[in-house]
């Protein structure tokens, strides 16, 4: 098998909260607990779960913003563990990250200009002429008006904040984009807009993501492959289709079943699950899922489960995934508006389309 | 398409039921002449024991729409029209009146339970100070218990053991549940839930969606539920509005509105549903932003990202017209069908 763009291997990160002043004993909270992934050139992969269940925090461990505790990180061939000093701001320079909050990630009291500047000056890039047309070469790829460079941030909207924050991603050329959540601050219009460049400007440079998110509609829709993770593991891994049409973890079928379909006659079809998250300092014995799992049995409350390979590039972490139903799927939204609203958001579709093509031109045109 | 109509009772029950309707209503903040209006000419009402989904982005209005009706738009500004509640018209009422009916008969909840809870005073002080605000008779004891009642009725775990906790001990979950037993203590009438679920987890989402559904099975409140997710209008609306630019776009039954969408606004939001398909790759966007409130597009304040807008929408404002028994759109091309100049 050929080696990814990133090999994640048995990634770790606890963190050591001392409880008692007296007893001493100290408590571990492990947030991301024995993961591995790789991604492949050109490929999106979304690492998937809700609040608290460590997908931020494995992304910045694969970018060596935070220190893993254990595990390996090799980016295009190489360890990037032991990096320091000069050889790691190089090895940034190929790994960018696009934040969720737009509001929060751009510094307000710098122009456009300068906070797409600055990681060129950083990263020791071109000089002032070619930086200028660099700027503007990207402002114009994530559809931002160069004219716009002197504006400060507040001067923005969150859908053109967000581009801001892409520019500031893409301008140094990196091969892989984390993306972490960067759509669920935005509108829904906002958000397909945002989506739709992301994919744009996949196509047209080649870029890896690894797409962090607890939408899987967005999801569905971005990425080539599937993790969720829950309570700091991953607990399955598919490329989309598979994962989509056929889910294997229970955990999995939670989320995919709550997500709420615009269709009133698909009410009430969930998959309820009982009680709250534990807590990660006092992870339950066994399976994480089990307190949870409408299916467990006396064996998941006593074995965690390993993640085990089933068919090509899926697998699993459990003990009764042989066992679940058959999935009824999770219908496509656009299977289930009636006719009359296919047929008009159809005609929307063709519509755009036909104007689509201007604005292409003029990105084409701006091309290197 | 008309067939979910049928089912709907006649006008007269409706009216019967109707415990609070909004009339032309028109917001204006500030002082200056004219000022910026934020909602303008809504007409909206809502029945005991029934939901209105209002759906629509951020600056739409949904929101001023909601601080209208609970009397919190903060001054200068400018009401006109009608809030019926109960016979009266809020717009009318005294102050002391409305410090009544806020929080007592009219509640709301709001999107981030965590900045509209008070960090520094226990999940339960912060019920019973509601409650206390409109009843200064019972004793605390008996407050305290209904508190505690309240916790239960939004199935908070351990719900005696939460009364003693703060906000910062509870998940986002749990501080969702103790906003809406702080909302439903008095018993309200109308529940105004501003965004409830959007900071939340799916799961969550879908839990507390549930509950909001029991509890008014239970109480037979009226819920106006602002969103701008239409899978979340579509799980738990009977009556859907959606709203751009301070104005409703489309007015339908929840049914009516997902079988017979009919404003390009309505079709965009739809559309840009993400989802798996093989043919497209691109979702469909509504291209360009909101128009900021002091400078709306004159005619058709959609016209500017309208797909499918003509001359006439650039002049001519759209009235919301009736196109079906309880189905009304405000644009000068509804419905779109296809081939259509």
């Amino acid at each position: 098998m050929t080696e990814g763009l990133l090999e994640v291997r048995d990634l770790s990160k606890t963190y050591t909260i001392s409880q008692s002043l007296i007893t001493r004993r100290k408590q571990v909270l492990r947030a991301v607990d024995g993961v591995s992934f790789s991604l492949k050139r050109g490929e999106t992969l979304a690492l998937v779960g809700e609040s608290g269940c460590g997908k931020s925090t494995t992304a910045r461990l694969a970018m060596r913003l935070i220190e893993p505790s254990a595990g390996t990180v090799r980016f295009d061939g190489s360890d990037i563990g032991g990096l320091r000093g000069a050889p790691l701001r190089r090895f940034r320079r190929h790994m960018q990250i696009i934040f969720q909050d737009p509001f929060a990630s751009l510094n307000p009291g710098m122009t456009v200009w300068q906070t797409l500047e600055e990681p060129l000056i950083v990263n020791d890039l071109g000089n002032q002429a070619t930086r200028r047309a660099r700027i503007d070469e990207v402002m114009r790829q994530v559809g931002l008006a160069p004219e716009y460079a002197g504006r400060y941030p507040h001067e923005f909207s969150g859908g053109q904040r967000q581009r801001i924050g892409i520019a500031r991603a893409l301008i140094v050329r990196p091969q892989l984009v984390v993306c972490d959540e960067p759509v669920s601050a935005l509108d829904v219009s906002i958000q397909a807009q945002v989506i739709n460049l992301l994919g744009d400007l996949q196509a047209q440079l080649g870029l890896s993501y690894l797409f962090i998110s607890h939408d899987l509609a967005v999801v569905k829709h971005i990425s080539d492959r599937v993790a969720v993770m829950y309570l700091g593991k991953i607990i399955e891994t598919a490329p989309k289709r598979d994962f989509f049409a056929m889910p294997r973890h229970p955990y999995s079928r939670a989320l995919l079943s709550a997500i709420p379909q615009p269709n009133p006659r698909e009410r009430l079809n969930r998959m309820a699950l009982s009680g709250e998250i534990p807590n990660p300092i006092d992870l339950p014995q066994g399976c994480r899922f089990h307190p949870r799992c409408p299916f467990a049995v006396d064996r998941c409350r006593k074995e965690e489960p390993t993640l085990a390979e089933i068919g090509t590039d899926a697998a699993v972490a459990c003990h009764r995934a042989a066992d679940l139903p058959d999935w009824e799927g999770s219908p496509d939204p656009l299977d289930i508006l009636s006719p009359a609203a296919r047929r008009r958001v159809a005609a929307y579709a063709a519509r755009t389309r036909q104007q689509l093509p201007t604005i292409h031109n003029s990105q084409d045109a701006s091309e290197v | 398409m008309s067939l979910t109509m049928t089912s709907r009772p006649s006008a007269g029950v409706e009216r019967h039921d109707e415990i609070l309707s909004i009339k032309q209503l028109r917001t204006t903040l500030g002082s200056r002449p004219g000022g910026v209006t934020v909602v303008d000419g809504v007409d909206l009402s809502v029945r005991r024991g029934k939901t209105l989904g209002i759906v629509g982005e951020s600056g739409c209005g949904k929101s001023m729409l909601s601080l209208s009706v609970m009397g919190l738009v903060p001054p200068p500004c400018r009401l006109e029209g009608r809030i019926e509640f109960s016979g009266r018209n809020l717009l009318d009422v005294s102050p002391a009146e409305m410090r009544r009916i806020r929080g007592n008969r009219i509640a709301m909840i709001f999107q981030e339970p965590m900045t509209s809870l008070n960090p520094v005073l226990t999940v339960g002080f912060q019920i019973v100070e509601a409650m206390r605000a409109h009843d200064r008779k019972s004793s605390y004891e008996v407050l305290r218990r209904r508190a505690i009642e309240a916790l239960v009725q939004v199935r908070m775990p351990a719900a005696e053991r939460r009364f003693d906790e703060y906000p910062h001990q509870l998940s986002g979950g749990m501080r969702q549940r103790a906003a809406i037993a702080m909302a439903l203590s008095c018993k309200p009438e109308v529940l105004i839930a501003d965004e409830p679920t959007t900071a939340l987890d799916v799961t969550v989402q879908a839990e507390i969606l549930d509950l909001l559904r029991d509890l008014q099975q239970e109480t037979n409140m009226a819920i106006v539920l602002i969103t701008h997710d239409l899978g979340v209008v579509a799980q738990v609306a009977d009556e859907v509005a959606v709203m751009y630019a301070g104005r409703i776009a489309e007015k339908a039954s929840c049914d009516a509105l997902f079988a017979d969408p009919q404003h390009p606004y309505t079709l965009g939001l739809l559309g840009s549903i993400p989802r798996m398909d093989q043919a497209a790759t691109r979702l469909l966007a509504i291209d360009g932003v909101v128009p900021p409130v002091a400078s709306m597009p004159p005619g058709c304040r959609f016209h500017p990202r309208c797909v499918f807008s003509g001359q006439e929408c650039t002049r001519q404002r759209p009235e919301l017209t009736a196109v079906a028994d309880g189905h009304a759109v405000a644009c000068l091309k509804a419905p779109i069908e296809e081939g259509q100049s």
